[in-house]
């Protein structure tokens, strides 16, 4: 493919961002695209390619783990409640390790035991949910102390995700860790032939996700103040546009590396729904358009032939 | 009697006899409290609404595939209820019907025509469904037109809900369409190479659940009187606990019997039943349903079957050394 | 003979056993430095098995490997790349997703990674530097592999298993995927490592290529050696008499010759093609007929069968049974026809099951009144059924993955037969099964013919072909090249001059 070619397809998502916000623009010029509006997107892009990032190396491998979403939730709570009562030196280290050993949770009785993963998977997600409301003891949300939101404000707010999203290009791109997931995700077979250790590449993946899940939760609970529980798979469904945006990077990793397009995706589907937002589209009808939207995506990422099995 | 013959015996009563033990050890917990004859009345009532959802999940995951809509697509036929039957009773329970049916054949082309994986489609349905109902109902909730409520009469719902259940008893044991669901849920690509239209087994499979659910969602909707948001949402997880106390294989196919969403939603509701009397909290409650579901899911692993039942004949099979040396 | 001090790789009384198949039934084979070794034999004689095990890709049930005097015994292909091993195969090895560079150093990453992180431009250097030396300068190692076509793929393959100037050498069956440049790589590759006092193990079943290039052929049967040859010492002809040529043990297939055939056609197949499989396949099914079909198992015989049955993708031309066209499974088992897979446990069979689910799953129309069904007159029907071949079981209610395997495809067939299907197409029906119940099949074949049905049996045992069929098409390359009929004076040697 010739160098010019190359770089017509790795400026693609870029495009669909300006075509994306002409098109608002154009619709509703008073409400929508304020300079400091947009900034407020990036901010919010910003925290939910935290997630992305994780989630990339994962679906990568072609495993979908509906848990992602209540393990930066629980991890969030049990940070707020030790950062509220000691401090950064309580938060920190109570996210992560909480958030790490769900994911070794989730990971071995999904890779392990020979029931089917979705199913684990469900549970899973119910008896997290479950926890999240008993920890948050019949309130609504569990606010965070003021000294904590310094990281919800700009520039803050943006350094995390800066940060993982260099550390994860890096890691994708460069180590030998981020080569191996791609083998498993194409052909597990083969990887497994040439000695690839699948079980622990694949239990990693699931910790390095755990990792950015825990992130994540921390920097959106000083975004929005406060953490709230959720039921009825909302953990799950909170994920589907960080997941959309990892299927979006996926697409374009012949031209861009995935973690910029993971950034991009998350600002697109930003300025699109803020778009419709501005149009007058409540944000729970917006549920009916990124529901629909999946699906389409999912569709054409997806090759099955007329008798492969799909379950 | 052999030793096959007693075991094919011990699985098919196994539900049972977990469903008698159940009623026992609540029986025992409340004080007798749970066994009153005014709250096993109540707790007919309750396992109304989640069984009919619950044979619908039934037959979907026979096939070997999930939905995870169920719980929505009851809230938003119990809002179809109480909206349009304000207008005209009959309009009103055909439209909640049909969109039912509309949800499920949704689903089933999502899964079956789209190819996509099943939890995925219907966590989208679900989270579809969600955002209308979040929209539709606001923050007020809807009432149900006060002409329904007679119909919330034990001996109403009772002939209404055996129908269905009879119905689907005999769909499922006695036309090709049980047996192929289990069979495709058993080896989808042998039951192809057999000559089963899969296609058309997932679609009938989907909007019978979808109808079953639509059904349900009358019930909750003249049970409660209103239709909320949260209508009838929990019956998701809920059906998928009932299912594995009924001793549904984890993957459905050949095994899966018509009594695990029967007995297994009896077993529910006498579970949610005893720890309500006991005072235990809704959150806490959901926990220990959490936790029980994904014991039973362990339980019946594959890898986990074998290494118990290995360990089981070692511990027998000593036994029966020792007393030959005897 | 080979002396001691030049031996390179030594395998002993090598066994590998998948469930009741000797796949290699203790094989021993010596490998001397400097040569390129031969290995050919037919469908099923256990040469790719026992390439795979000595690459480390699958582990001997028994046996001892030795390469350069030393205990040999890979996990993986990489620890056989570190003794010097390595083996490039048939089927596509390479992932896509993956560049150029990172393909052929997969597994290998400890020569430019440090710290866990890969120095890629170092990694792209070194490519480039082996892909120039095997002459394939345009081809990018920075560039994603599916952008190159299947065969620069292979020949990447064939780079990565060249740059550890490897001592063995094993190429499996990989010329027929080359064109004429690719396979000429091949050929420096297999010399070169000769130059350079290696040695190559070569499958192939092209026999003018062994001639050209091997000094010592082996040639094997069954699991087993037959014997190893000088390449100077033979001809073409002889080396296909030690492919086959064994005892027709047990009169178990017919005794009949002679016996006609009705004109009448109850299956025609015009112009199936399928890309890449098969072309143009022309053949008529007659009444009471047993008709086989042979060849190597990738000549397209597999492909046919799935074809007329409907579930092949890609098909064009006409499958016409009777005077109907069909196309897809519904119509042709709707016209009678039914299939017996050669993938038993994957496509007939239902494991978890019981057998009286497995037999009835086609029988469901014929069993139900209207709409209802009565489970007692399944498990009837099902047990009746049974007797037909005698299936080994405790009742009908037996879970089928319990079974053996000759009583598994016993249920296979019961399932067809079961049905009152008339033209059965049936893929390797006696693959992996005893002596006894091949015996029933072979039995069972007779009984459905003189029942007036017909049969098209595919199979890569030629034995088999030969004493059960009454015409057998041979294939070669995706074409039908050859007909022979049934004759007492039939043998391996003629069918395998068309096959090979």
């Amino acid at each position: 493919m010739s160098k010019s070619k190359r770089v017509l397809h790795a400026l693609m998502p870029f495009l669909a961002l300006v075509l994306a916000y002409v098109i608002f623009k154009i619709i509703e010029p008073a409400r929508f695209g304020s300079p400091s509006g947009l900034f407020l997107l990036l901010q919010q892009a910003m925290i939910q390619s935290l997630l992305a990032c994780g989630l990339y190396f994962i679906l990568t491998m072609g495993v979908f783990d509906l848990t992602v979403g209540a393990v930066a939730m629980i991890s969030a709570i049990l940070g707020t409640m030790a950062g509220n009562a000691i401090g950064w030196a309580g938060m920190i280290p109570v996210s992560i390790v909480t958030a790490l050993a769900m994911s070794m949770i989730s990971s071995q009785l999904m890779i392990r035991l020979k029931a089917p993963p979705m199913i684990i998977s469900v549970g899973l997600v119910l008896i997290y949910e479950a926890l999240s409301t008993k920890l948050i003891q019949g309130k609504y949300s569990l606010p965070i102390d003021d000294e904590f939101r310094i990281l919800g404000q700009a520039p803050w707010v943006l350094i995390p995700g800066i940060v993982l999203i260099l550390v994860s290009m890096v890691l994708i791109s460069r180590s030998k860790f981020g080569l191996y997931i791609h083998a498993i995700g194409s052909n597990t077979e083969i990887a497994k032939n040439t000695g690839i250790n699948v079980t622990k590449y694949q239990t990693l993946a699931w910790l390095f996700c755990g990792l950015c899940a825990a992130i994540y939760g921390i920097v959106n609970t000083c975004y929005t103040s406060s953490v709230a529980y959720a039921q009825n798979m909302a953990s799950a469904t909170s994920v589907f546009k960080p997941m959309m945006a990892c299927m979006f990077a996926t697409a374009f990793r012949k031209y861009l590396n995935p973690m910029i397009s993971v950034l991009i995706g998350c600002f697109f589907l930003n300025l699109v729904s803020n778009g419709l937002l501005c149009m007058g589209l409540e944000s729970s009808l917006q549920n009916v358009v990124v529901g629909l939207a999946m699906i389409v995506i999912v569709r054409f990422s997806n090759k099955s032939r007329k008798y492969d099995v799909s379950k | 009697m052999d030793k096959t013959k007693l075991k094919r015996i011990g699985t098919a009563l196994a539900p049972f006899l977990g469903l008698i033990l159940l009623i026992a050890l609540f029986a025992i917990l409340t004080d007798g409290a749970s066994i009153q004859l005014s709250n096993f009345k109540l707790l007919i009532n309750q396992t109304f609404t989640l069984v009919l959802v619950c044979t619908g999940v039934f037959g979907v995951m026979t096939l070997g595939m999930m939905d995870l809509s169920c719980g929505t697509v009851v809230c938003i036929c119990c809002f179809m209820v109480a909206k349009v039957c304000q207008v005209n009773i009959f309009v009103g329970l055909v439209t909640a019907l049909l969109t039912g049916i509309g949800m499920g054949a949704f689903n089933g082309f999502t899964t079956s025509i789209l190819k996509m994986p099943s939890f995925l489609a219907t966590l989208c349905l679900q989270y579809i469904i969600t955002g209308l109902m979040t929209q539709l109902i606001a923050s007020a909730a809807v009432t149900v037109p006060a002409e329904l409520y007679f119909f919330d009469e034990f001996w109403y719902k009772l002939p209404l809900v055996l129908v269905l259940l009879i119905g689907a008893y005999f769909l499922f044991r006695h036309t090709k369409l049980g047996h192929y669901m289990r069979m495709v849920g058993s080896n989808e690509t042998a039951a192809i190479f057999s000559g089963i239209n899969v296609r058309k087994i997932k679609m009938i499979s989907y909007t019978m659940a979808g109808g079953l659910c639509a059904v349900s969602g009358f019930l909750v909707a003249i049970r409660s009187g209103t239709a909320a948001v949260t209508s009838g949402t929990d019956m998701m997880f809920n059906s998928m606990i009932a299912l594995t106390l009924g001793g549904f294989p984890n993957g459905g196919g050949a095994k899966a019997r018509f009594s695990a969403p029967i007995v297994g939603s009896f077993m529910f509701c006498v579970l949610n039943n005893g720890l309500s009397i006991l005072g235990v909290s809704s959150t806490t409650q959901a926990f220990i349903k959490g936790a029980i579901f994904l014991f039973m899911v362990i339980l019946m692993a594959e890898n986990v079957k074998t290494a118990v039942s290995s360990g089981i004949k070692k511990i027998f099979g000593g036994k029966e050394k020792a007393s030959e040396i005897n | 003979m080979a002396d001691n001090s030049n031996v390179l790789a030594r395998f002993e009384n090598m066994y590998k056993y998948f469930g009741i198949t000797h796949a290699v039934d203790g094989v021993t084979l010596e490998v001397t430095r400097g040569e390129i070794h031969g290995l050919v034999g037919e469908n099923g004689s256990g040469k790719s098995t026992l390439l795979s095990l000595i690459a480390g890709i699958r582990r001997p049930d028994s046996g001892k490997m030795t390469v350069n005097g030393q205990d040999y015994a890979p996990h993986d292909n990489t620890q056989a790349s570190q003794r010097g091993v390595s083996m490039i195969v048939q089927e596509i090895n390479t992932l896509a997703g993956l560049t150029v560079a990172e393909n052929i150093f997969l597994g290998q990453e400890h020569l430019f990674t440090k710290y866990g992180f890969r120095n890629i431009k170092k990694m792209n250097e070194m490519a480039r530097e082996y892909l120039n030396k095997a002459g394939l300068d345009l081809i990018k190692p920075d560039e994603e592999i599916s952008h190159y076509s299947l065969e620069q793929r292979k020949l990447i393959e064939m780079v990565k298993a060249s740059y550890i100037k490897p001592e063995l050498l094993m190429i499996d069956e990989t010329s027929t995927a080359l064109s004429h440049d690719g396979r000429d790589e091949m050929y420096k590759l297999m010399k070169d490592t000769r130059a350079r006092n290696g040695s190559v193990l070569l499958i192939s079943h092209d026999l003018q290529e062994i001639f050209q290039f091997c000094d010592r052929i082996t040639i094997m049967r069954d699991g087993r050696v037959v014997d190893t040859v000088n390449a100077k010492d033979v001809d073409e002809d002889k080396l296909k008499a030690l492919m086959v040529g064994r005892d027709v043990s047990g009169h178990y297939y017919r005794e009949d010759y002679g016996t006609p055939i009705s004109d009448k056609v109850v299956l025609r197949t015009k112009g199936l093609t399928c890309p890449g499989h098969f072309e143009n396949i022309d053949l008529e099914l007659h009444e009471g007929e047993i008709l086989g079909l042979g060849g190597l198992s990738e000549s397209g015989m597999h492909e046919i069968g799935r074809a007329i049955f409907g579930i092949e993708y890609d098909v064009t031309g006409d499958v016409i049974i009777g005077d109907k066209k069909v196309e897809g499974i519904q119509q042709t088992m709707h016209a009678g026809l039914g299939y017996v897979s050669k993938n038993r446990d994957v496509e007939s069979l239902f494991a978890k099951a019981s057998i009286a689910d497995n037999i009835n799953v086609t029988c469901m129309d014929k069993l139900s009144r209207g709409i209802y069904l009565s489970p007692r007159k399944m498990k009837k029907f099902a047990d009746e059924s049974t007797h037909t071949l005698s299936v080994k079981m405790r009742d009908v209610d037996q879970l089928v993955g319990e079974l053996s395997g000759g009583n598994k495809q016993k249920v296979a067939l019961t399932k067809w037969m079961a049905r009152g299907t008339k033209i059965f197409v049936m893929d390797s029906p006696t693959r992996g099964i005893d002596v006894a119940v091949k015996a029933v099949i072979y039995d069972l074949l007779t009984k459905l013919k003189d029942q007036g049905c017909s049969m098209i049996v595919i199979s890569e045992e030629l034995l088999e072909l030969i004493g059960v069929c009454d015409r057998i098409l041979v294939t070669k390359d995706g074409r039908i090249v050859d007909e022979f009929l049934r004759s007492p004076d039939l043998s391996e040697e003629t069918i395998v001059k068309s096959m090979i």
